[in-house]
């Protein structure tokens, strides 16, 4: 029988990756909002990132919170040219772009999943840095430093994020465009400019999002498509677009999925987790947190 | 007058020698190897064309379609199994269970538009497989599946048996499909597709039409789902509730124009032909390199026909012959 | 035919239409005007039952329609054009109108459809060949193409959002006398939103202004022209017999 403290234990463990959770889901509406683009792609570059946080520490024992250096700019620069040689091509061409878009990214899904399989082959991989294995308590709860610094990252970034979204000039323009993208234009926004620039934000953040989740996790090549299914769980709840509703989202999928688990069979989660849905969606059918 | 005439017996005539062709086939005792090949592409364009009622014709883009495939694979075992009837029987119930989970469950689901649809009908898609899971084990086998007993026949001639089916049931669906997308039901889809709102107001009963077209797709996979779990003669929930079945339908139907009646067909054929002509090529090599490949040519072809193979060579052709009525697609 | 009591229609804090009654008689040919924001659009909405109001009720030929959805309402007789144009792009102007005239009068039949929809067609005056896509057309026929659509339906009463916006002189001059066509020769009642007051002059027999959610005037184009009331309501005299 599980005791009050491992209830608490998993409880703290859902907090933790729903944040990580969350920022990877902040990050998927944005390419989303900017140019209505369903990017199935986007774990598969989170996993860049964290693919990107191994290599950079086996190789040439560089500390994977210095790794942040190196996936930014890279993440944010594959972000920028996904737009402008994949996604702005297409649009160009298509009428409607959401519907090919989920073939498109899934393409773009197999191509950096199957990439990563080839180089890194389908074992697990697992972060051991320095931060490994050093827990300490938190009231009742153990807690490991590694959980703690991907949380902390990934509150950080999220917070950037929305200071980012509501605090600059760019930001605005990125939300301006978000709202209507003809009427961006009209004002004069350089909307191809803002676009591509968070088609890199949005990368840049499932990056990071994948440092963190390395933090905690082990992973393989393969792992992207449940990451997106969470992804998905959410963008629903929280409904794709507000930063708040992403993390609020997050929490609650994370602490369902390790709650969850303490109590009911791991199998039983996503039941749980599609009933809850339909029943939020019923009654909010753009998710908790309107954009 | 006469060039209209053999313009339109030509349209005819090619396609029907193809599937003749096709049918007859197995008369020239090929390796059992193309038989199979044979029943897993036309089993994709039957999946393709059926599942293009929902997702091209309407726009509701379903990511979940394998649940239903599952169900009436596992209907058919379990009745074969328990009372010994016979699955090219009771697919058809397979399917009516299918459908009726999809009116209920489309009722709610339906209500979602564009992405928050599909995400559901992906959750849908992964959460079905757990409830047969946790079904009472003595029924659905639980986690180990079920074994059916194979037909008491040679197995090229039983391989030939499914082949055919499923070429039936692929030129069945396609041909449904098409008189779907010329009719009125079908020009009320696309109203839907083209602007839901609008549609209602000019008397296009939106959400009676969506949950027909969701209902029917579901009793075809069904069907689909019945046979061919006949035909593996075991059903697991990872096998028959694969997701990327799901996936794969929603991508064959929007590469080959889920517009059109045509290009889920064009899109299966091409996206299986190019799947198994992968793995064989690069015997040696892992799967991963096939997989890098096939992602790739999703991408690029999509980058220059977004809206699908077949909608591209529409325009691309696009001549003139006075259609009779509103509804002439083809 | 048309009768709107008290309606309330409130989005989140804004009150877009506050406790608004009007009439439409059978036959007559009223305009609805009002400066940007008074809740015109808003009020064919509502009518049209795209929005369900929060207050108030709408009857239609004796019917109360408040809660109807939309396709009841077009069925039971409404038809209605956009602000901006709506045509079915990826479908030919045939298509179009042939949707309209399945779904809107309970037609099975596709052939009589099409070739209601080519009647229609030539009585709005398209020039166009039938299999043309919407998406080809210019402003002026895809507002004809609406026009035909709804009509398509076979309403008895036609609601028009802004039809003559950007149209030029000779195609108002068209469009004015198709909506007159379309009132004596169909006996369609036609209820109008109009910013170019040429044509609520020249077509409407009675013209109701809205400001701000709520009825400010009301009677025939040349009184509403004159009450002071409605053209400090338009900041200054935009409102001027042409």
């Amino acid at each position: 029988m599980t005791s009050g403290y491992e209830i608490l234990q998993d409880l703290a463990g859902g907090i933790f990756v729903g944040f990580a959770y969350a920022l990877l889901s902040a990050g998927f509406s944005l390419t989303w909002g900017v140019t209505r683009v369903i990017n199935l792609a986007h774990s598969a570059f989170a996993l860049v990132g964290s693919y990107i946080t191994l290599t950079l520490l086996k190789t040439a024992g560089i500390d994977p919170l210095i790794s942040i250096l190196f996936i930014l700019p890279v993440l944010f620069l594959l972000g920028i040219a996904t737009h402008q040689f994949i996604v702005k091509p297409t649009a160009k061409r298509a009428r409607e772009i959401t519907g090919p878009s989920m073939v498109l990214t899934f393409g773009l899904f197999m191509i950096v999943e199957n990439l990563l399989a080839i180089i890194f082959k389908d074992d697990d991989r697992v972060l051991t840095s320095q931060y490994s294995n050093i827990s300490f308590h938190l009231g009742p709860v153990s807690v490991a430093l590694t959980s703690v610094i991907s949380l902390i990252l990934a509150i950080i970034s999220l917070a950037i994020l929305y200071f980012f979204l509501n605090g600059t000039y760019t930001g605005k323009a990125v939300r301006a465009v978000w709202q209507d993208r003809q009427g961006a234009m009209l004002s004069g926004i350089n909307v191809e400019k803002v676009t591509s620039i968070t088609y890199g934000v949005s990368f840049a953040t499932a990056g990071i999002a994948g440092l963190c989740l390395i933090f905690m996790y082990s992973v393989t090549p393969y792992i992207g498509f449940s990451w997106l299914v969470f992804v998905f769980l959410i963008s629903i709840l929280g409904g794709l677009g507000s930063i708040i509703g992403a993390a609020v989202g997050g929490m609650i999928v994370g602490l369902i999925v390790s709650a969850g688990s303490a109590f009911i069979p791991l199998a039983y989660i996503n039941l749980v987790l599609f009933v809850l849905l339909i029943i939020v969606l019923l009654v909010r059918p753009s998710g908790l947190f309107r954009r | 007058m006469t060039v209209q005439r053999n313009n339109n017996w030509l349209r005819w005539a090619v396609p029907l020698a193809v599937i003749l062709l096709l049918a007859l086939l197995p008369a020239a005792s090929p390796d059992i190897f193309y038989l199979s090949i044979g029943v897993i592409l036309f089993m994709y364009v039957a999946l393709a064309s059926s599942w293009n009622i929902i997702g091209g014709y309407s726009g509701y883009i379903s990511f979940g379609h394998g649940a239903f495939f599952g169900i009436g694979a596992y209907v058919v075992a379990v009745l074969l199994i328990k009372f010994g009837y016979s699955p090219f029987l009771t697919c058809f119930l397979g399917g009516i269970l299918s459908a009726l989970f999809a009116l209920i469950v489309g009722y709610p689901v339906l209500r979602l538009k564009g992405p928050y649809f599909s995400i559901a009908t992906l959750c849908l898609g992964l959460a079905v497989p757990v409830l047969v899971n946790n079904l009472p084990e003595a029924v659905t086998g639980g986690g180990q599946g079920l074994f059916m007993p194979l037909m008491k026949i040679d197995i090229f001639l039983s391989r030939t048996i499914y082949y055919e089916v499923m070429l039936v049931l692929a030129v069945g669906t396609t041909l449904l499909a098409r008189w779907i997308l010329n009719s009125k039901f079908g020009l009320g889809l696309n109203a839907i597709r083209e602007n839901e709102n609008t549609a209602e107001t000019i008397g296009v009963n939106s959400t009676v039409l969506k949950l027909q077209a969701f209902v029917f797709s579901a009793f075809l996979v069904g069907v689909i789902g019945g046979i061919y779990a006949y035909y593996r003669t075991y059903v697991d929930t990872a096998t028959v509730f694969d997701p990327n079945l799901s996936i794969a339908i929603v991508m064959m139907a929007i590469f080959g124009g889920s517009t059109t009646w045509q290009g889920p067909v064009i899109g299966a054929i091409i996206l299986t032909l190019i799947d198994q002509v992968l793995i064989s090529a690069f015997p040696g090599a892992p799967a991963e390199i096939s997989r890098l490949i096939y992602g790739l040519i999703l991408v690029l072809v999509i980058m220059f026909m977004p809206s699908g193979i077949m909608h591209f060579l529409l325009n691309k052709f696009k001549h003139s012959s006075p259609p009779e009525t509103a509804n002439e697609v083809s | 035919m048309l009768e709107g009591k008290n309606i309330v229609k409130k989005f989140g804090g804004l009150l877009a239409l506050n406790d608004l009654s009007f009439k439409v008689e059978k036959n007559e040919i009223v305009g609805l005007i009002g400066p940007n924001g008074s809740g015109k659009t808003t009020l064919f909405n509502t009518i049209s039952g795209l929005y369900k109001p929060e207050g108030g009720s709408i009857h239609m030929k004796g019917r109360d329609i408040t809660k109807w959805k939309p396709y009841r309402i077009a069925r039971l007789g409404l038809g209605r054009t956009f602000q901006i144009v709506q045509p079915f792009e990826e479908m030919t102007i045939l298509q179009n109108v042939a949707i309209g005239n399945l779904y809107g009068t309970g037609e099975m039949d596709i052939k009589k459809a099409s070739a209601n929809a080519r009647e229609i067609l030539d009585f709005v005056g398209s020039k166009h060949d039938d299999n043309a896509m919407a998406s080809e057309l210019t402003l002026a026929d895809r507002k004809k193409l609406e026009i035909a659509r709804a009509l398509a339906t076979k309403p008895d009463l036609l609601l028009l959002d802004e039809v003559f916006a950007g149209l030029n002189e000779t195609e108002i001059k068209e469009a004015i006398a198709l909506i007159f066509k379309i009132r004596d020769s169909m006996g369609i009642t036609v209820f109008m939103v109009e910013h170019v007051l040429t044509a609520i002059m020249k077509t409407c027999s009675r013209v109701i202004v809205l400001d701000y959610g709520q009825k400010l005037a009301e009677g025939s184009p040349q009184e509403v022209a004159n009450d002071p009331k409605v053209i400090e309501a338009y900041l200054g005299g935009a409102v001027c017999s042409k």
